[in-house]
């Protein structure tokens, strides 16, 4: 129990339309002949369509092309999944560049930019159309059970580096925007299904109409795997996952300048626990999520536009198991101990005499030696009794975001938003906890000239215990020519610490299971962890020069970086119920370079090359280089070879320089046909995956452990059809 | 019409007049630049009377509804129908078959031609790109020609047949891998109603549009070839000589174009548009006033 329970881890009118087209723009000539197409010839000026269009959002909440994006960004979009054979996000994710993706288990699955620390990839937020799938309890992104299948998704938008500026405390490193696609834009039916090694299974299908002014989409889809083969002492895998969704997206178009955005999703998952101690049996887990929201967005003029987002979720976890100790171990007298002393009871559980306390811990510690030697001989029997660290998480969020240009050389975001977050459980927080969080926003975009564009940007959020924070960016896009861009961006980026580093309260509490014994009586585990909730901010300051250039004969659009991300104030410490003392006391400095060049130099060929060098330096704890490659990245090339047939070849590696970590290397050979008629779309792909190594090692709590497959191929297969 | 002009000074000239279904600016602004170029022009302002009165004229018919008008009231002489599509004007035409005057109709499409704006397209992209097109049974036609113009500028042409009636948002997906679309003038797919929606459904898959016209440019597409009044008006002096000598000439895509280019879709869909792509097009010579 010392080291095994820790929370979960986690016209024909070719010219000319009516006036009502007045969001793209007021077009003044109307039908000469109804029904006939329409004269025109107006000359149009150039100018604010800009603000419309969805280039890049994420950085800024501003929709930027990425030459005037104070940051870097990486775009990864549908057809490319398709492509590369690619049908999970954390694979997706392996071709950001600095991304570290490490799958411990089936579903512990850990992703952090630019990595730190293995046990705790909290610093990282995780965006579905605008909805943060970031729970407030403990931090975690349940990768497994997301919200939407791979089917679902339109584009990844990653913004590597602080995004605290545009969305909040939580955003520290970088920002993953997952956008879905269109409820208007999908087919109006599809089904997928894909089988594969290991267990792999998924199924999506989704049905699509027009109701009068209102687009809409509803999607279900299931998926499972078996994960890995063995795990450190367990010669038998025990990592199934499991995730059932309904996705439903819809939009009304209002008036012609306003619409309104609807979205529900509802998923039920399950991820089995791969380890199991000696006292305790495996702790499974399962997961109820509940997410719902809507934006309603008006276009005051064409210049100003205001947005109204609110958004609800609910994150049910239920993680219940036997555990059998020792009865001496759910004696109060051991529990008071431990609160005073925890070295002594620790000793008394080792059958040793604690000494150099105080007096009054000498005092407990009789008493506890006196109530186990009243349990005479069964003080050392097992009794078995439930465990559990069910949890319920909610967030409510509120935020109403402005938009006005003054002119093509002016831009302005600003915005302000209320968190409201609560978290329940008797085995981390004694009870709930919860708090309000208030921020306000901004940026500013100003181009002075042709040459350079400057963007200025802050968010300011108020935590009851932290108080105001203020996380600010500043960047300046040099454009010395049409195609190439030089960037510096310095920015700040924070991490509010969660409600369960704040207010952890840990205790084990459950009801005896033991035959002969009273079902009805509770026992606790003498061990227990309290916060002294005290905890401020994580930090990082992050200074960054890049260089953005496109090659359009081609195809090809290259970024780079060079950077230093200094980390101050880290929370390295992870809640366990052996010991639990935060402190804002680590640090490191992260140190790189990195490289995204993409190209489509034909409607046959297509290419990419991602590349991470990264220097993890100056680490005050060895926690904070546990996940760490200094080396990582992607290489891929995509053919079509006409008939509808095409192939793709990709290797995905990271040299795994962390302390436990091991190399990681994968390559994927994909075959894909598409068949087209006149009433539907049909495709097929088959995915080929050979992975360098079969065991993956890491360190999450004490040793390192190792995942383990029993062979290093991997066969992957999918078929889709849509109508 | 130049070898005449260049002849001599005594060649009696068949009178030139305007039918225009409204005042609009844009209308006034073609009737400006005919009237720049043709000195004579006269604007008709009731069809019906002028057919039974006035001996023989060349007509020009400015837009749709005016080439309605010219086609079924009897006009004495040869209607050249300006600012109509072609899709627009084969409907007319069709429907006014029946009537005597039909045969002494013809045109410079409204837009520019699809060769001009493959050229366009492959100036903009600089290399071999996919070219999606959306055609309709009406527009079925044109798929050979766009085919033979893609091959000769090196482009590749996906083309989805849609249904009439067909959702044109969704029908996209079935091109959604193609590089670009190119918007063909098509009253079944590029409507009041549908034009919105499909800017903005291209707009969230990053695939640019380039047609059909530059007011669909100024609406949110990324480019398009273009006549522009004046080159109109140059191509129309150029069909007079054939008018005049009672030939009828076939219709015709405008011979001179230019480029629209909307430089805010351009940026934000990062795609940098060359100078060499900007001034692509047939400029007409220097214009002579008749």
């Amino acid at each position: 129990m010392l080291t095994r329970i820790e929370p979960p881890r986690g016209a024909a009118t070719w010219t000319s339309f009516p006036r009502r087209i007045t969001r793209l723009r007021s077009i003044m000539l109307a039908p000469l002949v109804a029904g006939i197409p329409a004269l025109a010839a107006e000359a149009y000026p150039e100018g604010s369509d800009a603000e419309m269009l969805p280039s890049v959002v994420t950085p800024t909440r501003l929709r930027q092309p990425l030459r005037d994006v104070p940051a870097s960004v990486t775009v990864i979009t549908a057809e490319m999944l398709a492509r590369m054979g690619i049908v999970n996000v954390p694979d997706a994710l392996r071709l950001v560049p600095g991304m570290q993706v490490t799958e411990s288990s089936g579903n512990g699955i850990l992703i952090n930019y630019h990595g730190t620390n293995n046990r705790l990839p909290r610093r990282l937020n995780v965006l579905v159309d605008g909805i943060s799938v970031y729970r407030p309890g403990l931090s975690q992104i349940q990768w497994a059970q997301l919200p939407v299948s791979i089917d679902d998704i339109e584009r990844i938008e990653v913004t590597r580096g602080p995004s605290s500026p545009a969305y909040g405390p939580n955003s520290m490193m970088a920002v993953v925007n997952i956008i879905t696609k269109h409820p208007a834009d999908v087919e109006r039916a599809s089904m997928t299904a894909g089988a594969g090694d290991h267990g792999v299974r998924r199924i999506h299908t989704r049905v699509a109409g027009n109701f009068g002014r209102t687009s809409m989409h509803l999607a279900a889809s299931a998926e499972s795997t078996h994960g890995f083969d063995a795990f450190t002492d367990q010669a038998q895998g025990h990592d199934t996952t499991s995730a059932k969704r309904l996705l439903a997206r819809s939009q009304t178009t209002i008036d012609e300048r306003t619409r309104l955005e609807g979205e529900m999703a509802y998923v039920e998952g399950s991820n089995e626990s791969p380890f199991k101690g000696d006292f305790e049996d495996y702790a499974d887990m399962r997961l109820r999520d509940f997410y719902v929201g809507s934006t309603l967005t008006t276009r005051l003029s064409s210049r100003h536009e205001l947005q109204l987002r609110a958004s609800y979720s609910d994150h049910q976890t239920r993680q219940e198991w036997v555990a059998c100790f020792p009865q001496a171990a759910y004696l109060p007298e051991m529990f008071s101990l431990w609160q005073a002393n925890p070295n002594y009871a620790n000793a008394i559980a080792a059958g040793q005499i604690p000494s150099g306390g105080t007096s009054a811990d000498d005092l407990l510690a009789a008493r506890a030696i006196v109530a186990i030697r009243g349990l005479g001989s069964a003080a050392f029997q097992p009794l078995c009794a439930m465990a559990n660290q069910n949890l319920n998480e909610s967030r409510f969020d509120v935020e109403l975001q402005d938009t006005y240009i003054t002119s093509e050389q002016l831009r302005f975001v600003t915005g302000v938003g209320l968190r409201h977050q609560r978290a329940q459980s008797q085995t981390f927080l004694g009870g709930a906890a919860s708090n309000s969080l208030y921020r306000l926003f901004g940026n500013v975009e100003y181009k002075p000239s042709r040459l350079l564009t400057l963007n200025i940007g802050a968010h300011a959020e108020h935590d009851p215990i932290v108080g105001w924070s203020l996380a600010p960016r500043g960047g300046a896009n040099l454009h010395i020519s049409p195609n190439q861009t030089l960037r510096v961006a310095v920015s700040r980026g924070l991490r509010t610490p969660d409600l369960a580093e704040q207010h952890a309260n840990f205790t084990y509490a459950g009801p005896v299971v033991s035959p002969g014994f009273d079902s009805n009586r509770m026992v606790r585990f003498f061990q227990s962890a309290k916060s002294p909730g005290n905890m401020r901010n994580e930090e990082l300051i992050s200074t960054e020069v890049g260089y953005l250039a496109t090659a359009p004969a081609w195809g090809l659009s290259v970024d780079m970086k060079i950077f230093e991300d200094r980390l101050r104030h880290l929370i390295s410490e992870v809640v366990t119920v052996a010991g639990f003392t935060p402190t804002n006391n680590n640090s490191t400095t992260l140190r790189g370079a990195e490289l995204q060049a993409a190209t489509s130099w034909s409607p046959d060929w297509s290419g990419f090359l991602n590349y991470a060098y990264l220097d993890n330096v100056d680490a005050t704890t060895f926690w904070e280089r546990t996940q760490y490659s200094r080396h990582s990245g992607s290489l891929g090339v995509a053919h079509s070879i006409g008939g509808g047939w095409r192939w793709s070849l990709a290797y995905y590696g990271a040299s795994g320089n962390g302390d436990g970590e091991s190399r990681y290397g994968r390559t994927d050979l994909t075959i894909g046909r598409r068949f087209l008629s006149a009433c539907c779309n049909a495709e097929f792909g088959l995915t080929l995956r050979r992975l360098d190594n079969t065991v993956t090692t890491y360190i999450l709590s004490g040793p390192t452990l190792e995942s383990s497959l029993d062979s290093r191929f991997q066969t992957l297969a999918w078929l889709r059809a849509s109508f | 019409m130049a070898g005449l002009l260049a002849a001599g000074p005594a060649i009696a000239r068949i009178p030139l007049r305007a039918i225009t279904g409204d005042q609009t600016p844009a209308t006034l602004r073609i009737l400006e630049a005919l009237k720049h170029r043709f000195a004579g022009l006269l604007i008709v302002n009731d069809v019906k009377a002028m057919a039974n009165r006035e001996a023989a004229a060349i007509y020009f018919a400015i837009g749709p509804a005016a080439l309605v008008a010219a086609s079924t009231s009897g006009l004495h002489g040869p209607v050249l129908s300006l600012f109509t599509s072609r899709q627009t004007f084969e409907q007319i035409v069709a429907k006014a078959a029946g009537g005597d005057h039909s045969r002494a109709v013809t045109a410079i499409y409204a837009e520019a031609s699809p060769d001009s704006q493959l050229r366009l397209i492959a100036a903009i992209f600089q290399r071999r790109v996919s070219v999606g097109v959306l055609l309709t049974p009406a527009t079925a036609h044109l798929g050979p020609l766009l085919a033979r113009a893609a091959r000769d500028v090196g482009l590749e042409i996906n083309v989805h047949h849609a249904a009439p009636g067909a959702n044109i948002v969704r029908e996209l997906n079935r091109l959604s891998t193609s590089d670009v679309l190119l918007a063909i003038p098509d009253a079944s797919l590029y409507s009041a109603d549908s034009v919105q929606n499909i800017l903005e459904s291209t707009y969230r898959r990053g695939q640019p549009i380039v047609g059909l016209s530059q007011g669909l440019v100024g609406a949110g597409a990324l480019a398009s070839a273009y006549a522009s009044a004046e080159d109109i008006a140059a191509q129309s002096e150029e069909l007079l000589d054939e008018l005049e000598a009672g030939r009828i000439p076939e219709a015709r895509y405008p011979a001179y174009w230019r480029v629209a280019v909307n430089d805010s879709v351009a940026r934000s869909l990062n795609i940098v548009i060359s100078d060499e792509a900007r001034s692509l097009g047939d400029r007409p010579p220097p214009d002579r006033a008749r």
